[in-house]
Order: C-alpha cells, then sequence, then structure tokens
C-alpha cells in the first residue's frame, strides 16, 4: 500500500474556503480568463495561486473519478476501461456529456459502417442486464420503425463487456424543453406551439407501437436547426427496457419508487401493482411536461412530495387533483414564472383560465379514460385553442361539474349512477368524435350543446336526489332514473336521436337494476324511436347519425332479459330478433364468426326441448369452435365480445329447466370467463352471470365450487354496494342456497333472512319474481331442514303469490312448496308439466296436443284432494297450474280436456271469488269455450256472464298479465257475439296492457285488433278508427 | 433469504423506532442507526455472497438500498427518515469498505490467512476505488475542514446517490451540491496525487 503524500504544505497552508472561493471564481470563467483572474486576485501569494491552479486542471481530467459506486458497474478490471477511449462493440467513448440516476452518458464515435458521433448511455447496474437487453431486442423492431425528425433515434443496444446495459443513440446538443422556453422568454402562445410538435412526435412512436413511459424535460430536448427550435424526444425505448414489471418490486424499481423524483409519474404509474401501462401514462406525463411549460413547476411540485412517505405520494398522486394551472400562478408569489413568458402574474393567469386550464386538467385526469383517447387528439385541442375554436376539452360547465360531483361521491354506492351516466356521457361523447372526425362543424357545436343540456338535465337531476343517495342508493337510482326517463321527450324535443339514445340507456339501468317492467317501456320507445331514426337517416345528407347495428343489439338484448323476466309472450320473439341483430353486427366485419356462432344457437335451440337423451350430442364440439374461433377473431377489448358473452349466455338459457341442463354449466361459465376479461370489473353483468352459474352449479350437485364463486363475487360487490343493496341480497341469496344445498341450514339461516328482508324491501310485491324466488329458497330451507311450522309462513306465501304471468316461476314455485311426503304430488306434476310443453314456453302457448293427459288430471285431482284441503295456498297454486296449462293446449279438439282443468281449478278458487276474480274468471271461459264447441251457445253465454259478473266484483291490480287474461275473457265474449261485455273487457285490458306495456307491445296490439273486430261485427265501426290507426 | 431470523425482525424493528423517534430531527450523526446499519450492510453482504458465490461480486449501492428495504421495508419513514437512514448507511458502508481494504490489504501483504474468517474474506463488496484506505484519510482530512464536504462525498460516493438526491438529502440546492462537487473531486484527486499529476 502506497501511502500518499498528506503532509503537503499547500494542502494545509491555506483556508479551504478562501481556495474553494478562488476555484469556484474562475472555475466559472472560460479558461483563457482564468489566468488573468489569478493573476489578480493571488497578488503575492504564488504558492496559493499554484495549488488553485492545480486543482482547476482536475476539473476536466478524470470524469470517472469519484464517480458513484454504481455507475463503475462490478468490481472487474473491465469496468474501469469504461472511460473516455474504451471501446464498447463499435464505438469509441469521446467524453462524458451528461450523468445522472440512470448511469453516464458519453459522446461516442461510431466506426463502421459509418463514421459518425453519437450519444452512447451506460446504464448503472442494479438490475439484470440480461433481462434489460433481451427487452431492448424486443423492443428493437418498433424502434427502427419509428422516423420522426422530432425523435431521436435509438441505433443500438446491448451490454458492456462489464455486463452493463447501454444504449446508443442520435447525438443531441441540446438543452430541455423547459430551459429552452424559460431562457428565451418564450411567449406562452409560442410554448403551446412547440409543446403541440411534441405531442406529434409521441403520436408518431404511439402509432409504431412505441410508449416513452418517462416522459419529462431532460428527454425532451431543444436543439436549433437553421436557428429555428427543433424538438428532440430522446430515450424511446429506453425506459422500457430498464423497468422491469412493477409487479416484481425489483430493487431497482423500488429503488426508483423511493428516490426518483415522481413528479412526472401518472397514476397507474404510482400505483405498484398496476400491471398494463399504455399510451396514455404519456399522455399524462405529457400533462405533466405543459403544466411545467405554463406555470414553472409540476401539479406536485418537489415541495409538496418531499417530507411525506412513499404511500403518501403515491396516495397524492392516485387522488388529488392538482391546482389549475391558472390558479396555481395566480397564488404563486413568484412573479418570475410569469417573467419567464413576458408576462405578469395577472396577465398569465388569465392567459390560462378557461381552454387552457382544461387541456391542461384533461391530460392529468386519474382515470386514464378520461384523458385525451391518443397525442394527436392532445395536439389538435392545442390547436384548436390557438385557431379560438371551442376545445374538445370543454365546454367545462356541466361536464365538468358532473365530473366532480362524481369524484367527490366517488363512494361504492354510486356505481350504478356511474354505469348510467357514463353509458350517456359516453355516447354522445362516441357520437362527437364520429362528427368532428367528418369535419362537420356546424353539427359538432350544434351536438356540444346538445351535449352540455343533457349533463345540466342529468346535474339537476342528481341535485333533485342528491340528499337521499347516502340514505338509499338504490330507491334514489331507480328515482333518478324515473326522473330522466319522465322528462327525456321534453328535454330532447326533436332530439329524436339523444332520445333515443337516453332512454335506451335508461331502459339498460333499469334492467341491471331488476326494474324489468320500468326497462321494458323504455327500451321499446327506444326501439321505436331507432327504428324511425334509421329510416330517416338514409335519406339524411346531413350524415345525421343512425342507430348502428351495434346499439340496436344492445337495447334488443336488454329487452330481451327483460320479457324473460316477465314471461312476454313474444319474449321469444325479441330473443330472435335481438340474436339477429347481434349476429348481423358481428357478421358486418366478421360473417365466419358470426355464422358459427348461428349454428351453435340453432343447434342447443333445437335440441333444448327434445326429451331425447342424445338430442344435444355434438354440442360441445360447436361450442368449443365457437369459443376458439371467437378468440382467433377478436382482440382484446372488441365490444363485440359482448355479443360472444351474450350468445353463450343464451345457449345457457336455452338449456336452463330442461333435460340438457348441464350444458348450461359450460355456455354460462364461458360467457362468465369472456366478461370477466372484457368488461370492467365491477360491471353489474358480470355478477348476473355468477349468480346464473352458481344457480345451475346448484342444481348440478356442485355446491362447493357453487360456494366459492359466489363467496368471490360477494366480496367484490362489497367493494362497491353497500351492505344490504340489492345486487348484493341477490347474490346473499344464492349463496344461501347454495349453502341449503350442503346442509349448512343454521349457517344459511341469516344469510338467507337478512338477503330476503333486503329483497322484500327493494321490490314492491311477494309477486315480483325476485320476492318469489327468495321465497322459495326460504321455503326449501325449512323444508329441508325438518322446520316445516318455521317455513309454513313462507310456504303459504309462496303458494298465494301471484307469479301467474311468469309460468317458468309458477312451476317452480309449485315443485317448491310440497315435501318429501307429497312426493307422489310431485311427480304427477311433473308428468303433467311434460305434456303440456314442459314449462310452458311462451312460444308453445296454445299450440299443445296432448291426448294421453286425461288418466293423469284423474290422478292429480284424486292426489290433490287427498292431500290437500281445498283452501290449502298450495290448492290455490295448482288451480293457477292448471290454468296455466290449459292456456298451453291447443283449443281445436280439447275443449273438453281445457273445461275439466278449468272445473278443478274453479272449485278452489271460487272459495274466494274476490281474491282469484281474473283467475276464477279465466277459468270459466275455457268453459264456456267448451259449451260454445259444443253448439250449446245459450249454455255458455249463461256461464261467460258468471265470468264477467266476478271480473267486475273483483279488484284485481291493474299488472299486465290481469289485463291480458281479461283481454282473454273478452275474446271469449266475442266470440258468443255479447259485444257489450265483451266491449267492456276488451277496453279494460287493453289500457291496462298499454299502460303497462305501451302501445306497441304485442299484446295490447293483440286487443287493439279485437276491439276493431268487435265494432265491425257489432255495426260500429266508426269506434273501431281509434283502434284501427294505431294498429297500422 | 427467505427465512429471516429472529435477530433480523429485531433490527428491523429498531430502525423502524429510530427513525420514527428522528423524523422530526435533523440528519444526526448516525451513532444509534450506525451499528444496525453496519449489522444488517454485513448480513446482507454475508447471505447475498453465499447464494452466488463466483458470480457477481456485490455492488455497494445494491446493498445499502438492498437494506433499507429490508430494514424499513413498507413502512416508508419519510424523506427524513430516509435522509437519517442513508446517512447511516453510508457511514457504515464507508467503514466496512474500508475494513475490507484492511483485511486484504494484511492478507496480500502475507497476513496470516488462517486468522481471517471465510466469510468475512469472502465479503468483497466492490471497493468503489482502487485505493479506498487512501480514499478514507483524505476524507477524513476534507471532513475536518468542512464537515458538509464529507457528507456530500457520503451520499455521492458510498450510498450511490445522484447529485439531486444528494441536494434533496442534505437540504442543498442542485447547483451548490453541483459545484461543491467539483471541487471536491479537484481537491480529493490532488490530495491523492495519482499518477499523472507529476
Amino acid at each position: 500500500m502506497i501511502v500518499r503524500d498528506l503532509s503537503s504544505p499547500t494542502m494545509t497552508e491555506y483556508d479551504l474556503n478562501r481556495v474553494e472561493k478562488l476555484f469556484q471564481e474562475a472555475a466559472d470563467l472560460p479558461a483563457e480568463e482564468r489566468k488573468k483572474f489569478l493573476d489578480r486576485e493571488c497578488d503575492g501569494e504564488a504558492s496559493l495561486r499554484d495549488h488553485v491552479e492545480r486543482l482547476l486542471a482536475r476539473l476536466e481530467r478524470d470524469a470517472s473519478f469519484l464517480s458513484p459506486v454504481s455507475d463503475r458497474g462490478p468490481f472487474l478490471a473491465a469496468a474501469i476501461a469504461e472511460g473516455p477511449g474504451a471501446v464498447i462493440g463499435r464505438y469509441k467513448l469521446l467524453q462524458v456529456i451528461g450523468e445522472g440516476g440512470f448511469g453516464v452518458v458519453y459522446m461516442a464515435e461510431q466506426q463502421e459502417p459509418v463514421v459518425r458521433k453519437v450519444a452512447l448511455k451506460i446504464i448503472k447496474l442494479g438490475m439484470d442486464t440480461k433481462e434489460v437487453v433481451a427487452r431492448f431486442e424486443a423492443e428493437r423492431q418498433a424502434l427502427a420503425l419509428m422516423d420522426h425528425p422530432n425523435i431521436a433515434q435509438v441505433h443500438d443496444g446491448g451490454a458492456t463487456d462489464s455486463g452493463r446495459p447501454y444504449f446508443v443513440m442520435e447525438l443531441v446538443r441540446g438543452v430541455s424543453i423547459t430551459e429552452y422556453c424559460d431562457k428565451n422568454s418564450l411567449p406562452t402562445v409560442e410554448r403551446l406551439d412547440l409543446f403541440a410538435s411534441v405531442c406529434q412526435a409521441v403520436q408518431h412512436a404511439h402509432q409504431k407501437g412505441v410508449i416513452h413511459r418517462d416522459i419529462k424535460p431532460s428527454n425532451v430536448l431543444v436543439t436549433l436547426h437553421d436557428g429555428l427550435p427543433l424538438i428532440k424526444i430522446i430515450d424511446f425505448g429506453v425506459a422500457k427496457a430498464m423497468h422491469t414489471r412493477l409487479t416484481e418490486k425489483t430493487l431497482f424499481t423500488r429503488y426508483e419508487q423511493f428516490i426518483g423524483t415522481p413528479a412526472y409519474m401518472s397514476p397507474e404509474q404510482a400505483e405498484m401493482s398496476a400491471l398494463d401501462v399504455d399510451t396514455r401514462t404519456d399522455i399524462y406525463s405529457l400533462g405533466v411536461l405543459l403544466y411545467e411549460l405554463l406555470t414553472g413547476a409540476t401539479p406536485f411540485h418537489a415541495a409538496q412530495i418531499d417530507g411525506v412517505g412513499l404511500l403518501e405520494i403515491q396516495r397524492r398522486i392516485r387522488e388529488e387533483s392538482p391546482l389549475r394551472p391558472s390558479l396555481r400562478i395566480s397564488t404563486t408569489a413568484d412573479a418570475t414564472i410569469a417573467q419567464t413568458h413576458g408576462l405578469d402574474s395577472a396577465s398569465l393567469s388569465r392567459r390560462l383560465r378557461g381552454d387552457v386550464d382544461w387541456i391542461v386538467m384533461k391530460a392529468l385526469e386519474k382515470e386514464r379514460s378520461r384523458r385525451y383517447a391518443t397525442a394527436s387528439e392532445f395536439a389538435e385541442d392545442i390547436r384548436r385553442h390557438m385557431k379560438k375554436e371551442p376545445v374538445l376539452a370543454g365546454p367545462p360547465g356541466a361536464a365538468y361539474r358532473l365530473r366532480k360531483f362524481l369524484d367527490r361521491n366517488r363512494t361504492p354506492v354510486f356505481s350504478a349512477i356511474l354505469i348510467a351516466i357514463a353509458l350517456i356521457i359516453g355516447m354522445i361523447g362516441t357520437w362527437l368524435g364520429k362528427v368532428q372526425a367528418d369535419h362537420n362543424a356546424n353539427l359538432a357545436r350544434e351536438e356540444a350543446q346538445l351535449t352540455t343540456v343533457a349533463l345540466d338535465f342529468l346535474l339537476s337531476t342528481l341535485a333533485l336526489s342528491n340528499p337521499n343517495i347516502a340514505l338509499n342508493p338504490e330507491v334514489t337510482m331507480v328515482t333518478v332514473l324515473d326522473h330522466t326517463a319522465e322528462k327525456a321527450s321534453e328535454v330532447f324535443a326533436g332530439q329524436a336521436w339523444a332520445e333515443a339514445r337516453i332512454r335506451g340507456t335508461i331502459g339498460r339501468a333499469y334492467t341491471a337494476l331488476s326494474e324489468s317492467e320500468k326497462a321494458e317501456i323504455q327500451l321499446n320507445l327506444a326501439l321505436e324511436l331507432a327504428e324511425k331514426i334509421n329510416q330517416n337517416g338514409r335519406a339524411n345528407i346531413l350524415g345525421r347519425p343512425t342507430f348502428s347495428s351495434f346499439e340496436l343489439y344492445q337495447v334488443l338484448w336488454a329487452l330481451t332479459n327483460v320479457s324473460f323476466n316477465l314471461d312476454r309472450s313474444n319474449a321469444f320473439e325479441i330473443s330472435k330478433r335481438a340474436h339477429n341483430a347481434g349476429m348481423a353486427c358481428i357478421a358486418e366485419q366478421h360473417p365466419e364468426l358470426a355464422e358459427l356462432l348461428g349454428n351453435f344457437v340453432k343447434f342447443v335451440e333445437g335440441g333444448a326441448w327434445s326429451v331425447a337423451p342424445d338430442a344435444l350430442d355434438g354440442v360441445e364440439e360447436i361450442f368449443a369452435e365457437s369459443v376458439s374461433r371467437s378468440r382467433s377473431t377478436l382482440a382484446h377489448k372488441d365490444p363485440l365480445w359482448a355479443i360472444v358473452a351474450d350468445t353463450f349466455l343464451a345457449g345457457g338459457y336455452l338449456v336452463w329447466y330442461t333435460p340438457h341442463e348441464h350444458h348450461s354449466e359450460d355456455f354460462f361459465g364461458m360467457a362468465l370467463q369472456i366478461q370477466r376479461k372484457e368488461l370492467p370489473p365491477d360491471h353489474p353483468d358480470i355478477a348476473a352471470s355468477v349468480v346464473l352459474l352458481v344457480g345451475i352449479l346448484n342444481n348440478l350437485g356442485k355446491e362447493k365450487q357453487a360456494e366459492d364463486l359466489i363467496r368471490d363475487t360477494i366480496t367484490a360487490l362489497r367493494r362497491v354496494h353497500r351492505e344490504g343493496a340489492f345486487p348484493i341480497a341477490k347474490a346473499e341469496s344464492v349463496l344461501g342456497a347454495t349453502l341449503v344445498k350442503q346442509g349448512r341450514f343454521a349457517e344459511a339461516e341469516p344469510i338467507l333472512q337478512s338477503s330476503h328482508k333486503a329483497i322484500l324491501a327493494m321490490t314492491e310485491s311477494t309477486s315480483s319474481w325476485m320476492a318469489v324466488e327468495s321465497l322459495m329458497r326460504m321455503v326449501s330451507l325449512y323444508g329441508e331442514w325438518g322446520k316445516p311450522e318455521e317455513g309454513r309462513l313462507y310456504r303459504d306465501s309462496l303458494a298465494q303469490s301471484s307469479a301467474y304471468g311468469n309460468f317458468i316461476m309458477q312451476w317452480k314455485v309449485a315443485r317448491n312448496i310440497f315435501s318429501t311426503s307429497e312426493q307422489v304430488l310431485i311427480n304427477i306434476l311433473d308428468q303433467v308439466n311434460t305434456l303440456c310443453g314442459g314449462i310452458a314456453f311462451p312460444a308453445s302457448r296454445g299450440t299443445i296436443e296432448a291426448p294421453e293427459l286425461t288418466p293423469l288430471l284423474e290422478q292429480l285431482f284424486a292426489e290433490r284432494s287427498r292431500l290437500l284441503a281445498d283452501e290449502d295456498p298450495r290448492s290455490i297454486a295448482i288451480a293457477r297450474l292448471l290454468i296455466g296449462w290449459a292456456n298451453a293446449l291447443k283449443p281445436e279438439g280439447q275443449y273438453e280436456l281445457r273445461a275439466r282443468m278449468a272445473k278443478e281449478a274453479q272449485k278452489i278458487l271460487g272459495l274466494n271469488r274476490k281474491a282469484h276474480s281474473v283467475d276464477l274468471a279465466e277459468a270459466i271461459s275455457f268453459i264456456a269455450d267448451m259449451k260454445r264447441a259444443e253448439g250449446k251457445t245459450s249454455e255458455a253465454r249463461k256461464i261467460i256472464r258468471e265470468a264477467f259478473r266476478i271480473l267486475q266484483a273483483g279488484d284485481p291490480s291493474p299488472n299486465w298479465f290481469m289485463g291480458a287474461a281479461i283481454v282473454r275473457i273478452g275474446r271469449s265474449l266475442l266470440e258468443l257475439q255479447l259485444y257489450s261485455e265483451s266491449e267492456e273487457l276488451l277496453l279494460r285490458g287493453e289500457k291496462i296492457l298499454e299502460a303497462q306495456l305501451g302501445m306497441t307491445h304485442n299484446d295490447a296490439a293483440v286487443a287493439r285488433e279485437l276491439l276493431v273486430r268487435l265494432y265491425a261485427e257489432w255495426g260500429k265501426p266508426d269506434l273501431a278508427e281509434p283502434f284501427k290507426q294505431t294498429t297500422e | 433469504m427467505t427465512e429471516r431470523s429472529e435477530k433480523d425482525r429485531e433490527r428491523s424493528r429498531n430502525v423502524t423506532r429510530i427513525l420514527d423517534e428522528s423524523c422530526s430531527g435533523e440528519l444526526q450523526s448516525g451513532q444509534d442507526l450506525l451499528p444496525l446499519v453496519y449489522e444488517e450492510l454485513r448480513s446482507l453482504a454475508r447471505a447475498r455472497l453465499a447464494r452466488q458465490r463466483g458470480e457477481q461480486t456485490l455492488q455497494a449501492t445494491g446493498l445499502v438500498h438492498e437494506a433499507f428495504l429490508r430494514l424499513v421495508g413498507e413502512k416508508d419513514p419519510g424523506w427524513n427518515g430516509r435522509r437519517h437512514f442513508f446517512g447511516a448507511a453510508a457511514l457504515a458502508m464507508r467503514r466496512i469498505l474500508v475494513e475490507q481494504a484492511r483485511r486484504k490489504g494484511r492478507v496480500k501483504h502475507g497476513g496470516n490467512r488462517d486468522r481471517v474468517d471465510m466469510e468475512d474474506a469472502d465479503l468483497s463488496i466492490l471497493p468503489p476505488h482502487e485505493d479506498i484506505l487512501a480514499l478514507d484519510e483524505a476524507l477524513t482530512t476534507l471532513e475536518k475542514k468542512d464537515p458538509r464536504k464529507g457528507k456530500i462525498v457520503n451520499l455521492r460516493y458510498f450510498a450511490g446517490f445522484t447529485a439531486e438526491e444528494t441536494a434533496q438529502a442534505l437540504q442543498l440546492s442542485l447547483g451548490t451540491v453541483e459545484r461543491e462537487w467539483r471541487f471536491i473531486k479537484a481537491w480529493l484527486q490532488e490530495k491523492l496525487g495519482d499518477g499523472d499529476s507529476r
């Protein structure tokens, strides 16, 4: 070891401060002036002067001396060689031109194939070199594609002999954009212009598939080219190669996270768990850069970030809104910032207020979907501002306030409102984009106003219900929708397009909330308007928008769900329309896929109702092919995935409650898998599919699997909804059923009790299908637990619940209310049901022929009266089933059979004529129909008049299925030429149907056709006119 | 590596406590923290070398930051805590490197190899400078004249801080750190009188 000369007199004689002062002052001077300076300052102190001179001589000599440990690589001989003069690959290092946290940048000379100067950046160690180089290699192709005057080319990359990664780039001699702007006191408009060209360059890179990930002033340089500033963005591709995935939590990333300046980091980058960083991360960083160019500071400037913990920094980036640029300027005490713009603070603040504020804030949105979608959109908006055109980011009034309102209220309970509003804003926004793409400025302005109107309207609605929101969010959501629905035609007068879309949206929101009847009305209105728009739209030279096939599909699919929930007679027809619309939509782009999916549904539909065990053989193959074709055809996030998922759900529905229902596990499962991948995690469709899948898993005896699935979903729902919210109650109800299946009754009881209570509170009566389903679960809990007394109340309430119109539900109810000791009855009911067309699928109504039914019926009646008293509520359920089955039978040739069933029902329902007036009257009408068919007209008339009287004495709730039954009785009266009675019932029924289902609904149309026929036969054609017109 | 001994956990708890206490204070000499960080760095280096024997020498900066993660981990102590920690860690690293150089010198110059603990012999953290002992001596002289300069060197050099980080840690402006740094480098080079100074 060599001992250095530590006692050299020159080192200790002079005061260190003085030496340093001289050194620093001299160092700041150009080399040629130093001599003169030292002559003057060190007059007569030759050794002091000599000392300072020697120090100055060191200044430029060895850049690697004491360079931070990590910059020097591992302690290998080669590491030391990587200083000036060293050769790395084809490059000879010339001199250090920069160093920072990442490593050192050298100016280097490339020898071949061309001789040129390049920048060579050697990265400090701390990460896996192999991995960095591999990532760089993977990115290389994309980097090579970039060819833009404002992007510094990345030529090469690799590992040095000492194992450190390096990158070779175009040599840029410039200063950072912020420094350039401030040093030259660039006015705001020139800053914006310069920045817009940064955006365009970033856009170019994005188009080539390259994300920068580390946009900050030191990576955006300005050089002078023929005296004009030229932007050069450096380091493209470097950040990606250097950053390991954040989840790996490597030393390096962690180090960057807690030491590095997070000022330019997007919220999704700050969140360490974030996996995918996309082009919108660069948009955010561009926003920070613009913010800094305008205000001289980053949105969360160093003082705010220093002195707080890492978690706090992350939280701020994720949650806190930075001050608007104008406000930042007007609240800062530092007047020099405005001076760099050539203005005073007040003028600069005014200059930024409005457009510029909104543009910057849009780029800095926490939710990346709210930022500019592309860098060129960002640039365009800046150009628009400079041309004094309205900017995309505004007009901010309503949209901004709404956004803030939602930000403030981003509590779980708002999910439903968020969905509805996002849909409305989204659809207007999408369309605005479309219009702007067409350069149709007039139309754009007109519709921009419409957006404002729409948002203002929504806001006032929200404000209206605001006080209640926290108290009862579900009801309030419905209230909001009710109000919107009510006011929609008024607010959107003359804007059929907007009204159609709003109604479609409201309808879909109602659907998600299980408000089926309200949903149906809105969806039908939307459909009606959409058809009109599409007809007019074709002739519209302005290119006003039409309903796309996708939008049409969305409305039809929602309507399908609603129609099945309500057991509408045309549900099947609507589902076919929806399916066709969906396939048409897919076929526009992928005809083969549409054909395959179409075949899948056709195949399932063809076999589902057959009792033959092999009826669906081969469905697995078609299903598997549909799945794999979808995967190979559709990209991630393709909106068409929604249709594919719905198609598989439809397949599941088709086989549900058929002999082939085990297939629905695969179909529902796949639909769920797709939705989980393609939809936002809190989307209500996902929970809905889980509930379906769990239902089927329960039926298939896979309770354990069902339990895991539903518990996960409940956990997820709890993050979004408050305790006891409807979606949670629905899911907990299914969980309860799963536990009952496993015999864990004590565990199930409190869950079912509370979910039942929540469901009853949400639905209006015990007859809604959700309530009925929940009642069934209560009944099966106590039934299987062997506590019939506890369950009796639920059982009776279930038996009497008038799930009349919904035969599927009615059948489930009937299966549920009998205990195992009444198994005989269940067996007979099963057989009768099968003969009457399974579960009386709506499409099969009035078409079933069942000659072998008679002996079974006799058996049924005998067992029923043996086991149950006529006044037992369960007898009422059987009576209702009988009426449903009779409705399913084809009348011709089976009048007597129908009458036989009706008489049995009459015996039971006649005990309480008032409560069961409609059911009873319909039963009696079947008897009258038989007499008429036998030619005993006067007897038939006497009987049907009795039915009429019963109806008049009763007080039926005006729901749609009552309306439909009343119309059916009116038809029987018409057949018997009892015109005035028929008129009364048809009018009454039509009114109910129209109010409940809307003018366009099939059932209402049937009633009007009957009225027209009535008046024609009656000789009062004038009266038929109003009904005729609407029939057309 | 995955199994952490109770001793490790104890160390981590103590560090967290000290950092919490120091949170409001100035960057201290690190007397309380120093032994803990010193121990952690050594045990970390040993564990790492045991795992990747022969593959790679250890990097001082990497060790310092890994020690931070292990001792402080998720409970980020804020900038003050971090400054405190890294101040102590830089000092600890300097001490370890000096000891290592002394030991190696002994071995090189015929010192008794048997007396050197095998584990410690393997503990070869890459010395950031060829002659760490001379540097340490020169640095000690400089520190006596201007303690701040010593801190700058410790952070910049032994903890691998960038100029910006050093500025933040010492609550100086970046310009000051950069200017002092160029002087320090010149001064130390001169002091060490490397070969080409003549």
